[in-house]
Parts: C-alpha cells; structure tokens; sequence
C-alpha cells in the first residue's frame, strides 16, 4: 500500500477517509446533477463493530434537494435531510437503542432521538423483549418493549406508514408466498410453457423465504409506487430512502439454490441497477464479501473494511491490500470509493449500549 | 452568578436548530508547508464557511431586536479598527436597521459575516503580497496564521466540522442529522 502513498508507513500513511464517508453516507439526486442512491458494503469478521457502525452511521444518512452533493462539498450552501431508514428486523437486534430512554443513556439528551417504528405482519403476534442486567445476584425478568409499532396488511399499506425522516423497522411476514410478480419472472426466466409441470400458476402459493419479500418491497419502489399513486392522488412519493441490511448474505446469498438463485440473479441483474435512479440506497454488512453474491457484489460501490476483512484486489473491485487490511485496530476501518480514492476513519464504542432485544414469536 | 457577557454568549456554541442542522463537514487539504498550498487551503475555508453563514442567515427567521450594537462593537474589535471592515460593518448595521426585529442570535451572525469578510480581505492581501514577491512568504504565512484562527473559530461557532486531510477522522465529528420530516407519505 506503501506504493499509493508516496513512502513507507502502512495504515499510519492512509489520509482520512471523510470525503468518502460523507459521500457515501449523504445522498443527492440525478435530476440535480447527483449521483442517485448509493450501495454500500461493509466487511468485518463477527464482533469487529459491524452493528456498532451501522447504528451511528444511521443517524447520520442525510439527502440533499436541491443540489449535488460534489458542489455542496465544494462550498454551495445547502441544507441537508434527514433521509428515510428502513431497516430489517431481526431476531436478535440492537433497534432498542434508538427507543428514547435508550438512546439518551448511550448519545445523551442533546441529541434528538429520530422516530423509529416497528412493522410486523398483521398475521404475525411478534414480542419484543429486552434483557436487564442482574443486580446484586438477583436475576431480573427481561423488559417488554414497547415501540410504535404498525401492523402492515400488504407492501402498500407498509409504504404508506413508513415515516419520512425516521427509522422504519420491518419485520417481514413470518409465511411469505411468492408474489405474482415473482412468479412472472422465475416463469420467464426458466422459459417453461403453461402447460409444464414446473410453470408457477398464479394461483398457486407457495411458500418462500422473507428474502423474496425484500425484492418484493424493491420492486414496489422501482415500479409499483408510481401506480399506488394514482389510486391515492393524496400519498407523496418518499424521495430518497436507505435500506440497512444487517447480515446481508441473507438478503443476496451467494449460494442460493435454483429457485432461489433466480430471484437472486434477476434482481443483480435488473433491480439493483434501477435503485440509483430512484434515489434508493443499500447500506448491508457482511463477514465475508464471498458470502455475498458476485454480481451484486459488482454493483456496489462504497467498500467498507473493517478488521478481519477480505481484500478485494484479486476481483479488481478494490485497491487495499490484505496487508493494510491486517493493521487495522478494532474501532478503525477503511472506506474505499470503487475506483476512487480511500482513507481510514475512525469509530467509538456506543457507550452504555443496551442489551440486544428478542423477538419473540419471529420464526 | 454573575451575567454572562457578550464574550461569553458569542463565544460559545449556538444552541440554535438551523445552525445544528446545517451542520457541515468540510474536508480540506490541510497542514501544508507550501505557502502557495495554504493560501489555496485558507481560500478554501473562506468559501465553505461563507457560504454556510450565508445559508443560515438567508434560512432564518426573523427574531426580536437585541445586542446588536453590541455585536457590531465585538465585529470591529475583531477586525482591528481596519477601516474597510468597520464600513462594512456599519453598513450591515443600518441594514439591520431598517430590518425587522432580530435577536443577539442574528447579531452574532452579521458580526460574524463581517469577520468573514475581513479574513477574506486579509487573504487577499497575504495572496498578493506572495504572488508578487516570493520572498514575503514569510509575511504571508503571518497573516495566514491569523486568518485561519479566525475561521477556525467562527466554524466552531456555527457546527462546521473542518477535517484536514492528514488529521484522524472519527465519525462522530460528522453532524447527525437529526430533524426528520416526522411524517408519513399519506400524511400533509
């Protein structure tokens, strides 16, 4: 790495990497000489601040109207938004760090706390539970939360209540069935006849993983959003939107099996690339980038590493070497631009976090 | 305990929500040994600082009359008795005014404006005096060291994170943004 940077010195020679952050944490438009979404991975071996990130960097996603954000670094005066968060729930997750009380014991009370809500299924009955500390000995009962929580009917219903601004929390539906439309793709993409034993009738449920309802939900904001609208003229359109995938290798496996692999495939093929223009941006971690399915993995282009990480130079989508990769300390990782510059940033520990929350009744 | 001076109040950090969401990171190339490179660093500064202040005071609304006189004697304290920034303080001070009512807030602001405005006159200066003898390096640098205490301290002042490139970042530096629109799409 001593080769980009005039000289020996290893990761102490790296510049900061604030421009690339802010780049890819501060969204703009197309239509204002912007960039669109932008999609964002980050790599990091389990318990190297992943989660930690993703929580601090989510109060810091913002999207400018009016300008670019280039001329806005350049100095034309702009005020950034807060941009929409949609989140995936998870079983085990750290969300209750952005309920109130949480929040202020960890980030203290001159930091406004963004409103978050929790969508669960109306068919699901999912808890949420809290663990507490024990005291002198004494075990004391897990604490029941009690977010906003809004119980979506369909993906429409679910776009209708996501709050502008906040941080949405989506549970997806415990028994997914393939969507129509999914079905008219895998149909298409197999090349099967109607009459074929493996052609997906419409009236046909079948049973898929949640992964399904993820592309459903980027489906429905490439296309259907515009149609939703003519039959509610009163709903706005949401401008710009981050989707923060923890885990990610479940959202884009790598190793799907067939019908699986089909969903995953057309969507690196097709939707991931429509998401710029939409202003829809990814932001997903991962352990590994070979979790993480090829090409999907080719269309992302904020690379994040923190310790523990996979050089990406022998796929040509990186320039950091293992080496420099190797130095990074807990607490420091290294942002990469594709085919742009990259520098080192640094973050803290959350303090006071709380523990990790527990839905129960998510299957 | 006794009233907090102007000093104090104009000191200090702004609890206002415009100012904390302008909240603006600015990267520069800083710590260079090059007095050409500083004067660009410095030019720099000046223009994402003013823009930003700019911003602000075009994005605000108008509040109740106070200090402003005080904070007009504060500008020109600031700005050395130099002839061409107490005019321009003065005559942001007959703009105020004829303006409506506006608070110490929106006094600080001009006053700051002002200073702004004295580091770029100073900047100049340093340019020149560099440019058309490359041996008044030295003056040059003196001035620029000035001017660059001054920006520092109104970017304090008003949540601007400057970051020079070869310094440590860490994200919490970056303002969080933090005034969403708390609405939903089916909502005015």
């Amino acid at each position: 790495m001593a080769k980009y940077q005039n000289g020996g010195g290893g990761l102490r020679a790296v510049r900061n990497g604030a421009e690339p952050y802010f780049r890819c944490c501060m969204h703009d438009f197309e239509t204002k000489g912007g960039h669109g979404g932008t999609r964002t991975i980050i790599q990091g071996d389990l318990g190297t601040g992943k989660t930690t990130l993703n929580n601090q960097s989510i109060m810091k996603f913002g999207y400018l109207k009016r300008i670019s954000k280039r001329d806005y670094m350049n100095g034309v005066p702009d005020q950034p938004h807060a941009e929409t968060i949609i989140g995936r729930g998870r079983k085990k997750d750290y969300w209750n760090l952005f309920l109130p009380d949480n929040f202020r014991r960890s980030f203290g009370k001159e930091i406004p706390v963004r409103p978050m809500r929790v969508f669960i299924h109306v068919n699901d009955d999912i808890t949420f539970y809290e663990q507490q500390e024990d005291t002198d000995g004494e075990e004391r009962p897990p604490r029941v939360l009690k977010p906003d929580i809004y119980k979506y009917r369909d993906i429409t219903d679910l776009y209708m209540h996501i709050i502008e601004g906040g941080i949405n929390v989506v549970y997806p539906p415990n028994d997914y069935e393939l969507s129509d439309l999914l079905k008219k793709r895998i149909n298409d993409l197999m090349m099967k006849s109607k009459e074929g034993r493996k052609y997906l009738q419409d009236n046909q449920k079948i049973s898929v993983p949640s992964v399904a309802f993820w592309y459903d939900i980027f489906y429905f904001f490439i296309s259907d959003v515009e149609e939703v609208k003519e039959q509610y003229p009163g709903m706005k359109i949401i401008k710009s939107v981050v989707f923060v995938f923890d885990e990610a290798h479940q959202i884009f496996p790598s190793g799907a099996s067939k019908p699986l692999w089909y969903l995953v495939d057309n969507f690196a093929e097709d939707e991931i690339i429509e998401t710029r223009r939409i202003n829809v941006s990814i932001w997903a971690d991962c352990h590994d980038y070979r979790f993480i399915y090829w090409k999907i993995l080719g269309r992302f282009n904020y690379f994040i590493f923190l310790k523990g990480a996979r050089s990406m130079i022998k796929q040509r989508l990186s320039k950091i070497e293992q080496s420099l990769i190797d130095q990074l300390p807990i607490g420091t990782f290294l942002i990469e631009e594709k085919s742009g510059e990259f520098g080192k940033v640094d973050f803290d520990r959350i303090k006071n976090p709380p523990q990790a929350l527990t839905a129960k009744g998510m299957k | 305990m006794a009233a907090e001076s102007f000093v104090d109040k104009a000191t200090k950090i702004v609890p206002d929500t415009i100012k904390q969401s302008i909240g603006k990171l600015i990267v520069v190339n800083a710590g260079e040994t090059d007095p050409a490179r500083k004067i660009h660093y410095a030019s720099a500064l000046i223009t994402h600082i003013r823009s930003a202040l700019f911003y602000v005071a075009n994005n605000n609304e108008l509040r109740e009359f106070d200090d402003v006189l005080r904070a007009m004697i504060y500008s020109i304290i600031k700005s050395e008795y130099d002839p061409e920034s107490i005019k321009y303080a003065y005559n942001r001070m007959i703009k105020l005014y004829e303006d409506k009512p506006r608070t110490w807030y929106d006094a600080l602001l001009m006053s700051d404006i002002a200073l702004i405005q004295q580091c770029r006159t100073n900047w100049k200066v340093a340019n020149r005096t560099y440019f058309e003898n490359n041996d008044a390096w030295m003056t040059s640098n003196e001035i620029l060291a000035d001017v660059q205490d001054a920006l520092v301290e109104v970017a304090t002042r008003w949540n601007l994170v400057i970051i020079p490139k070869e310094m440590p970042f860490n994200i919490s530096a970056m303002p969080n943004l933090m005034i969403p629109q708390n609405q939903t799409p089916l909502e005015d």
